[in-house]
């Protein structure tokens, strides 16, 4: 890599240990600007981990994260200013409307300009429009998953960290989400996003970081991460399996 | 099912750390106290009833069957609401009842669980009550057995009528209403119960003139005993076993066990048939009702406020108004009020009336008073105050990801905390000078005390709920009972106590030299207490809240 390139997100030597159980391996990665990156790894990896420490939601054990040059745990107010976080599980004010709780997101990020067109805009495009004044706790999984979305893109971050994006999204939101990250990437935002949609990141990501155990195993684009494999053909799925080592595994139902 | 009970608790043994032991301890020295109490106050009155000519026997027996009627009322209340949580609105109860397990093993589980969650209190309270009886009346030691053997069926009883109850009540009702609504009423019918005893003056006991009076209160009082309720039965099983009549003893122990194992069976039968369609009904009702809600005009009201104190300020008030588990809150600040009204009303009829002649130290003995607004602004605080960090529940994660800085977080927290509070203490204690009618000077120390008193108060609150936060609560009793919640009501006891002490000298010096007394200079004292009150506010201000800003950073979810 270039040493003068200019990365959005750096992931310098993160490590973190809860108690005795290492869940982040010093982690090194960077993601340039309005790049999609691919962040994989089997169950209990660190991917949310890994997330968390970027938003600075756990501090690390030692290494740091750098998100447009500014480190989280010393700048953490100019890194959450530009940055939008889509957590795994959509945890919201269950007693307010999805306008309220957008309106109460445009409050603490100082958001100023066309709030209301802007709320309209996304309950528009993730069409939450005719449940505008309802309470969240009437939503499903994935309206709040929406409206989370909605939360995080009405501020025009320039850097997006998402946990599972599609989780409980039906195949046309999915489709949108998948759209907007394509517009969003041409427009130079960052997109950072951890998932086991294989077919997502194969279709979607420019670079792909493999994570297992804490460590990274594998990095790189498509192409890359083959040659890694050492497989000619296959698709992410047969990558994955292989650098994960989970190809080797004993068949669930043997015959006989 | 005993097995995953059994795994479940010994987990929760060994995952205990040295904090949450030290916790344990502690509250385990608060409970001990309680229970001391409860023993030694018992202990008084059963030794004075006992002294009691002729009427002693009937005295004791007497107050036994008000503890038993009681507890009986509140047995039943608590049993309603835990069997709506456990049998209906638990987590878990999706997994369970997916299994091939049979209802009869289900319902037995969950029915020790709520008889458990809902019947510990009233057992602790129990035990230094019965150690009372047998020791006054020299019961011997044949009895403590005997009396576990008539407190099991006793508990049962109850359980089984709340879990009827509650099998019809979610027939007609949805679960979630129901429990809320009788989570409510249970908080009111505690609080007036408090307020009510608080109004019959109990440290007037301390007194054997008024301990008469008490006796008289007693024999007069119409509590129903009925022969048909369990109380009676336990009254009578209880002062059988105590005087060793165990014939009588076996016959009414018999009726409790025979009618705990018969309303057992019927709960049982009556739930083959009832907790299918309760349960659908309790599932279909949890989605919440769909459809617009109303606008508020809050953000009309609250307009000239900044945007962000707001926000805040609108989110945590609509938050509250729509969520009723938040609403027994008011409640209990309602009963808080009408306690310190109570001690009011008390003063000048006790304490002044007897030993004040004049106008100086009658206004010294309102000092007290300022004592009492501490006391209540700490447990106004400790309900309202201490959970406003906890409330933001599992959403908490957008204020730590957002731009809001956790300083200016804690900060509106804290501001939007402190102005009602103010309000309301000041308003209590101008409100009882008036009534008491005390000189200006008290009237400037009680609102210069009471205004530092809901500062750092809101400022300990704030703090301590930022560094003992318990997002996952499930309403916000649980927040208001918990270990941080102890410790705050300590701490925040601790510091009236000590800004009441360093009061106490340059105001008592104030009323002796405005009697005329010759003293001799005292400056020095005046300005050391002046130098402690504000080295002790700035720390009880400045040390939880930058505690509270460390914790939440630090915060590992």
């Amino acid at each position: 890599m270039d040493s003068e390139e200019k990365f959005m997100i750096e992931i310098i030597n993160l490590t973190k240990k809860f108690r005795d159980f290492t869940a982040v391996d010093r982690l090194t990665l960077s993601v340039k600007p309005g790049e999609i990156f691919g962040f994989l790894g089997p169950n209990g990896a660190g991917k949310t981990t890994t997330l968390k420490l970027l938003m600075g939601l756990l501090k690390p054990t030692s290494g740091k994260t750098l998100i447009n040059g500014n480190d989280i745990q010393e700048n953490p107010r100019e890194v959450k200013r530009i940055t939008g976080y889509i957590p795994d599980r959509p945890y919201l004010y269950d007693k307010l409307t999805g306008y309220e709780f957008l309106k109460f997101v445009t409050a603490i990020y100082e958001v100023r300009e066309n709030i209301e067109s802007q709320i309209d805009r996304y309950l528009e495009m993730f069409e939450l429009m005719p449940v505008k004044h309802h309470l969240i706790e009437s939503y499903s999984h994935g309206m709040k998953q929406k409206l989370v979305l909605s939360a995080a893109l009405l501020r025009q971050p320039r850097v997006l960290i998402i946990d599972e994006p599609m989780v409980g999204l039906d195949p046309r939101s999915a489709r949108l989400v998948k759209e907007i990250f394509t517009d969003l990437s041409g427009n130079g935002v960052t997109v950072f996003l951890s998932t086991h949609s294989l077919e997502l990141v194969e279709k979607l990501c420019h670079r792909i970081g493999i994570i297992q155990t804490g460590r990274l195993v594998a990095l790189g684009t498509m192409k890359e991460l083959k040659d890694q494999a050492r497989q000619e053909a296959g698709n992410l799925e047969d990558i994955f399996l292989s650098l994960t080592g989970a190809g080797d595994t004993e068949p669930a139902f043997p015959e006989g | 099912m005993a097995g995953l009970y059994r795994s479940l608790f010994r987990n929760r043994l060994l995952q205990q750390d040295s904090s949450s032991r030290w916790r344990l301890a502690v509250f385990a020295v608060i409970g001990l106290g309680f229970g001391v109490s409860i023993y030694v106050i018992f202990y008084r009155a059963l030794t004075y009833f006992t002294s009691v000519f002729l009427l002693g026997p009937l005295l004791v027996v007497r107050l036994l069957s008000m503890i038993f009627l009681t507890f009986l009322a509140m047995l039943l209340f608590s049993n309603i609401v835990a069997s709506i949580s456990i049998f209906y609105l638990s987590e878990d109860l999706h997994l369970l009842l997916s299994t091939p397990l049979r209802l009869r093993t289900v319902f037995a589980c969950r029915f020790a669980e709520s008889i458990l969650n809902s019947s510990w209190m009233v057992a602790a309270v129990c035990i230094p009550i019965f150690l009372a009886y047998g020791v006054v009346l020299k019961a011997g030691a044949l009895f403590y057995p005997a009396a576990i053997l008539i407190f099991l069926p006793f508990i049962l009883i109850p359980a089984n009528i709340g879990m009827i109850f509650t099998l019809f009540l979610t027939r007609v009702f949805p679960a979630r209403r129901t429990r809320e609504i009788f989570l409510l009423l249970s908080v009111g019918v505690i609080c007036i119960l408090i307020v009510l005893f608080r109004f019959l003056q109990p440290e007037k006991l301390a007194n054997p003139n008024e301990l008469m009076l008490a006796s008289q209160f007693i024999l007069e009082l119409k509590a129903p005993s009925a022969p048909y309720l369990p109380s009676y039965w336990a009254t009578t099983a209880i002062s059988d076993a105590l005087r060793h009549r165990w014939s009588d003893y076996l016959s009414y122990t018999g009726i409790l066990w025979a009618c705990a194992a018969a309303g057992y069976i019927i709960a049982y039968c009556l739930a083959k048939k009832l907790f299918y369609p309760g349960w659908w009904s309790a599932q279909e009702s949890s989605m919440p009702a769909a459809g617009p809600v109303k606008g508020t005009g809050l953000e009309k009201f609250f307009r000239w406020l900044p945007v962000v104190p707001r926000s805040v300020l609108i989110k945590d008030i609509k938050v509250f108004r729509r969520d009723p588990t938040q609403w027994p809150q008011v409640i209990v600040l309602f009963a808080i009020v009408l306690l310190y009204l109570a001690n009011i009303y008390n003063i000048p009829s006790t304490v002044m009336a007897k030993n004040i002649y004049t106008s100086s130290l009658l206004s010294l003995i309102f000092f007290l008073n300022i004592g009492f607004a501490g006391f209540i602004i700490t447990a106004v605080a400790a309900r309202f105050i201490f959970p406003s960090v906890s409330l933001e529940g599992k959403a908490f994660w957008l204020i730590r990801c957002s731009g809001l800085s956790i300083e200016k977080f804690l900060k509106e927290k804290f501001l939007l905390n402190f102005v009602p509070i103010l309000i309301l203490a000041e308003g209590l204690v101008v409100l009882s000078t008036v009534f008491l009618r005390v000189d200006t000077f008290m009237l400037f120390v009680s609102v210069i005390t009471v205004f530092f008193f809901s500062l750092g108060l809101t400022a300990l609150g704030v703090g301590l709920g930022a560094v003992y936060p318990k997002f996952n609560a499930a309403n916000p009793a649980e927040i208001a009972t918990s270990w941080g919640a102890v410790f705050y009501m300590i701490l925040g006891i601790m510091y009236v106590g000590i800004i009441l002490i360093l009061e106490a000298g340059p105001v008592r010096l104030y009323y002796l030299r405005k009697l005329n007394w010759h003293l001799p200079s005292y400056l020095w004292w005046v300005y050391l207490s002046a130098a402690l009150f504000i080295l002790i506010n700035l720390a009880v201000v400045y040390i939880p809240l930058k505690s509270g800003v460390l914790s939440l950073k630090n915060q590992e979810d």
